[in-house]
């Protein structure tokens, strides 16, 4: 990976990363528009937004596409960036939330909220119903952060912290955390144990404006914190030594990177799940149209990831009929064989740097 | 210990016998596709320590008045309350072995599902009976319930129970022909939208509560639901268990709060989204026909009508109707 001069905020760059959220609004629209179009019931769409509220055509289009398709774009648009953010930070190309483990973690800390809520006890603390869901997305948050700190804590407990022993010990954490929600599953009822499960594959949820908005609000924050980070983190392609001598506070930029990250995934995990995926490919896919820039590279990614999860839970709505699919399911049907081929297509290099 | 020389019987097993393993944990699995998987043939009289995997299993052993065979049921066997003091053995969905082993029993009765496979091949290998029976359909309870009275010696009485369970949904299916059919819709969850599908028993006893069940457009047991397509096909009742048995009021506002917005649905528009909290709808066993009289209340919107005295009854406790 080259980089530019670090110094260099010129007008060329600022026009481009403007010009990259132009066209990938566009895109999103487009995407949005065909996903709105789209699904296991002809509608048409247009007669359909003018029809009355309580048409079911109107109901169909307003009240069941829309906000997923809404969900989709921000959640796929916090994977994306997500993803990016991380494998900027830690120069390797596997790095995303999921396998990190703080997809894993914020899942797990999400899960028992969601099975404390209604318990008894909670209420017995005066936590109302409402109340007490609105914690999942604050467990997340917790979990997030938690698992990124534990995992690095633990990566560096040997001494130097390489990417790889941070991404291994992701890894066992990820695993670590899905036995966990395997095993309240199996302590859960029949009813919850749908829930459950569709929720470690990834499934889109629309639960309402509440948490909508505060997907929406993480991703606002995440993509602030991200983009203020962007030339520490093009710094770093440099190397810890490289940004150092550039000036760069690493340890505040990996500070940085990493409660992004944790706000992106605990506002995309309470309403989807553990989509995996989306934040290890959609990064990749960018930088072989803007280059490796990360000024570019994270605005991309998080048009990418918006885009790319429309597209698929379109897809994971409409392709069986009647019954639905999981959107995970579909981000890895997609995701595995598009990683193969960067990896044929790359080499090993990339990969052993 | 049995468990331990169950283990040592394991170990010494041939090594060649890991291909063998393998085709016959083959031939295991195809054989619990087809229902019900008998073990060859009872000990005369029946079994007499017996291991329930299965809420429904446990209901009919009880329903047949062999419950003093039972040593062991599933953490989920909670009907009849005596059930809830019996000791378990693992859960519905995987039972545990060598719990099971320690329990010495003389047969193991289940319903087939994915988690407890593994279960059930190692109890086989290790020389237990084992007999699984299915439960997707109604036909497939009375098969179910047939099979679980021949192997603990009351196969009149499971003639007698099956007969009082038809005549009990015979006359729901009565109540309800007068009276124009609705369309039901049964859901579980909500996210998936987890819908009562027409591989399912439950399909089959809408239909005699006279209603048209809605989840039958997705194919399987528990088809998960696409929102539109339920939209689009406008279900004028819909039964919701997404609270599950112990829903509140508060959780039942919640119900209703979360259809609100798909106000063209006819069962929202006019108010007939109802809770579902009785566990009698998810077992097919004994209380099937309990089942379709809550199932008529809850399409109808009014109580079943009190059936006549049925010739032949078998006097269980569970035939008392839903408060």
């Amino acid at each position: 990976m080259s980089a530019p001069p670090v110094q260099a905020v010129s007008q060329v760059t600022l026009r481009s990363a403007l010009l990259l959220h132009v066209g990938g609004a566009l895109a999103l629209g487009c995407a949005a528009l065909f996903g709105l179009a789209i699904g296991p019931v002809d509608i048409d769409p247009l007669a359909a937004w003018s029809a009355p509220a309580d048409d079911p055509t109107h109901v169909i289009l307003v009240g069941a596409r829309l906000p997923r398709v809404l969900l989709a774009a921000l959640v796929g648009g916090a994977l994306g960036l997500g993803g990016a953010g991380l494998q900027a930070l830690l120069h390797n190309p596997l790095a995303c939330p999921h396998i990190l483990g703080i997809s894993g973690g914020a899942a797990l800390l999400g899960i028992l909220a969601m099975i404390a809520a209604p318990l008894p006890a909670v209420a017995a603390l005066g936590v109302s119903g409402d109340v007490a869901l609105a914690m999942v997305p604050l467990a997340a948050f917790v979990g997030a952060l938690a698992t990124a700190g534990l995992v690095r804590g633990v990566a560096s407990a040997s001494g130097r912290v390489t990417p790889h022993t941070l991404l291994l010990t992701g890894v066992v954490f990820n695993a670590f955390a899905a036995a966990l929600i395997t095993f309240i599953n199996s302590l859960a009822d029949f009813y919850r144990a749908h829930g459950i499960l569709a929720w470690v594959v990834g499934t889109l949820v629309v639960r309402g404006d509440a948490w909508t908005w505060a997907a929406g609000a993480t991703l606002a924050a995440g993509l602030a914190l991200l983009t203020a980070s962007a030339r520490d983190l093009n710094a770093l392609a440099l190397g810890e030594e490289g940004a150092v001598s550039l000036g760069v506070d690493v340890g505040r930029a990996r500070r940085r990177v990493y409660l992004a990250v944790a706000l992106l995934v605990a506002g995309a995990v309470p309403v989807s799940g553990m989509i995996g995926f989306v934040g290890l490919i959609v990064p990749h896919a960018v930088r072989l149209v803007v280059g490796s820039d990360q000024r570019r590279v994270l605005p991309a990614s998080l048009w990418g990831g918006a885009v790319f999860l429309v597209l698929a839970d379109t897809a994971a709505r409409t392709a069986l009929g009647p019954t639905e699919l999981p959107v995970g399911v579909v981000t890895a049907l997609c995701g595995g064989p598009f990683f193969l081929y960067m990896l044929r297509r790359q080499g090993r290099r990339e990969l052993a740097a | 210990m049995t468990a331990h020389t169950s283990h040592h019987r394991r170990l010494s097993r041939p090594s060649a016998g890991r291909l063998r393993g393998l085709l016959r944990g083959l031939g295991v699995a195809i054989g619990l596709l087809a229902a019900p998987v008998s073990a060859a043939e009872p000990p005369s009289g029946g079994a007499h320590r017996v291991v329930s995997l299965a809420p429904s299993v446990t209901e009919t052993i009880f329903a047949l008045g062999a419950e003093d065979r039972l040593v062991a049921v599933s953490s989920y066997c909670d009907f009849p309350p005596a059930a809830a003091g019996l000791p378990r053995a693992g859960s519905y969905l995987q039972p545990n072995v060598e719990a099971i082993l320690g329990f010495e029993p003389d047969l193991v009765l289940g319903v087939p599902t994915p988690g407890n496979r593994a279960a059930v091949e190692q109890l086989r290998r290790l020389g237990l009976a084992v007999v699984m029976v299915s439960e997707d359909t109604v036909a497939d309870a009375w098969s179910a319930m047939r099979t679980v009275g021949k192997w603990v010696g009351r196969s009149e009485r499971a003639e007698e129970l099956i007969a009082r369970v038809q005549a009990e949904i015979e006359a729901v299916r009565r109540a309800a022909e007068s009276r124009p059919r609705k369309r039901v819709l049964f859901v579980v969850g909500h996210d998936p939208l987890v819908a009562a599908g027409d591989a399912l028993f439950l399909d089959e006893l809408i239909d005699a509560a006279g209603g048209e069940n809605v989840g039958a457009i997705g194919r399987g047991s528990w088809p998960r639901l696409s929102l539109e397509t339920v939209v689009a096909a406008g279900p004028e009742v819909i039964i919701d268990g997404a609270m599950g048995t112990e829903s509140s009021a508060a959780g039942e506002q919640s119900l209703l709060a979360w259809w609100e917005p798909y106000r063209s649905v006819p069962a929202v528009r006019e108010g007939r989204v109802r809770a579902q909290r009785s566990n009698a709808l998810l077992r097919p066993g004994p209380r099937l026909g309990v089942a379709a009289r809550e199932l008529f209340a809850l399409v109808q919107g009014e109580p079943a009508p009190t059936p006549g005295p049925t010739p032949g009854a078998v006097a269980a406790p569970e035939a008392r109707p839903p408060s």
